[in-house]
């Protein structure tokens, strides 16, 4: 008797969590879809909070075009998926070709891959090195020459 | 006979099914975590799902050979919140395989931006049973006398389990160093199980090239991992617990995949004398996306 009213709440148990994990799988799915269809303020938002020190930093890889092409090798592994082959935003997330991003100072952006704006589903990149970060920044900063 | 040749037949069957499955969704980018029991502070990337086989050989000198190990379901809900769903098995040295349970883990990245040391929390709920010999960390007095309960007999002890975990990350000239502080606590009234993992890792090359290379420095990670258990509410402390020690080696590939191993030593009588930990994982990129697209 006791083991037969064990199985049946070994049963519920496994049921209350299957519907569980169902619930928060599609919670989780459909706040990632909400935010995506939300009006995002764009780049300039998280551009203008970078801190002043960001601003003098100075990029090591400045038109250097083998580090474009690693940024280029880069921004396809880690940005492309979000941002679009060609940079220009899917969804929401933020055209690299607008002029916020294009005039921000190479170290703002540096700041900006860095940090991310994880609230607003941008991931931070701080476990890349700082130097693929500068080689993305590079690359970043050519997509200016192909508006 | 035939139940072993139902299982290894499960056991193609499900592999197939994995396989199809890897081939029909699109590829590009890559995982990064080269540690097996340490965390830190990188979450998945939004709308991504990672999966991930996790084997583990065990070589304990006072129990038989194992080969334990878990499969891991993580998804980015959110750029602050990385749900994780595992599934637990294990196969032991002439007493057969079994399914032993399940783990749901939450982490959640409290701050907005990057700082020196950087916190991530982590809650996780965990049903598993005795003969677990996943070995995801280590805490309380461990030790490898539990591998050597018989797994008929180990299975029937029911551990349900709320694990929490301080994770404290810093990233620094392409080092990371992470800490993590364990508490465990088992929902029948035991007092709370302490234990910490602590690693270290850096790409063998910071700056990357500019072709499309596989076997490049890098793609290839190095570091080490220290963990082990910190005793019991009651009876804090080194004694009487068990620490690992290992070397580790991350090798990204082009298109998603990731190669990891450990080989991991017992540094003392209480931990079994040699793990060998893999893994192997492959990201899908925005697969929220692609549920969208389904519906």
């Amino acid at each position: 008797m006791n083991s037969a009213i064990l199985r049946q709440w070994k049963t519920k148990g496994w049921v209350c969590l299957a519907v569980f994990a169902g619930i928060t799988f599609l919670l989780a799915a459909s706040w990632t879809v909400a935010a995506g269809k939300s009006k995002e303020e764009g780049p300039a938002a998280r551009l203008s909070e970078a801190p002043l020190s960001a601003q003098s930093l100075r990029n090591p890889f400045a038109g250097d075009e083998k580090a474009a092409a690693a940024g280029h090798k880069l921004f396809e592994q880690h940005c492309a998926s979000c941002h679009g082959a060609d940079g220009r935003g899917l969804g929401h997330a933020a055209n690299l070709h607008a002029p916020a991003v294009q005039n921000a100072p190479a170290g703002v952006l540096f700041w900006a891959l860095r940090n991310g704006r994880i609230r607003k589903g941008m991931p931070s990149w701080s476990h890349l090195p700082d130097e693929q970060l500068w080689q993305l920044v590079t690359y970043l900063k050519t997509l200016k020459d192909e508006r | 006979m035939a139940k072993r040749q139902s299982y290894v037949g499960r056991l193609l069957l499900v592999s197939s099914l994995a396989c199809l499955v890897w081939s029909a969704f699109p590829r590009s980018a890559k995982a990064d975590k080269p540690y097996f029991v340490t965390y830190d502070d990188e979450m998945e990337e939004p709308g991504n799902l990672e999966i991930s086989l996790n084997p583990v050989l065990g070589l304990p000198h006072s129990a038989p050979n194992f080969l334990g190990g878990w499969t891991e379901f993580e998804y980015g809900a959110t750029g602050w919140w990385t749900t994780e769903f595992y599934l637990d098995a294990q196969t032991t040295r002439g007493q057969g395989g079994l399914f032993t349970g399940y783990r749901w883990e939450n982490r959640f990245h409290p701050l907005a931006d990057e700082h020196w040391i950087n916190p991530v929390l982590y809650v996780e709920f965990e049903n598993i049973n005795g003969a677990d010999k996943a070995l995801a960390e280590i805490v309380n007095h461990d030790s490898v006398d539990n591998l050597a309960e018989l797994n008929h007999e180990a299975r029937a002890e029911k551990e349900r389990e709320i694990e929490t975990k301080l994770i404290l990350s810093s990233n620094y000239r392409g080092w990371n160093f992470s800490e993590n502080f364990i508490g465990e606590k088992n929902l029948a009234h035991e007092p709370w199980e302490f234990g910490y993992a602590v690693g270290a890792s850096r790409p063998l090359a910071l700056a990357a090239s500019p072709h499309a290379c596989g076997f490049c420095r890098e793609n290839l990670r190095a570091g080490a991992e220290i963990y082990g258990g910190l005793g019991t509410w009651n009876e804090f402390g080194f004694r009487g617990t068990a620490h690992y020690l290992g070397p580790l080696l991350d090798w990204d590939l082009p298109g998603g995949t990731s190669l990891r191993i450990s080989p991991t030593f017992g540094l003392n009588r209480n931990s079994a004398r040699f793990l060998i930990r893999f893994g192997v994982s492959y990201e899908i990129p925005r697969f929220d996306r692609i549920i969208r697209r389904w519906f």
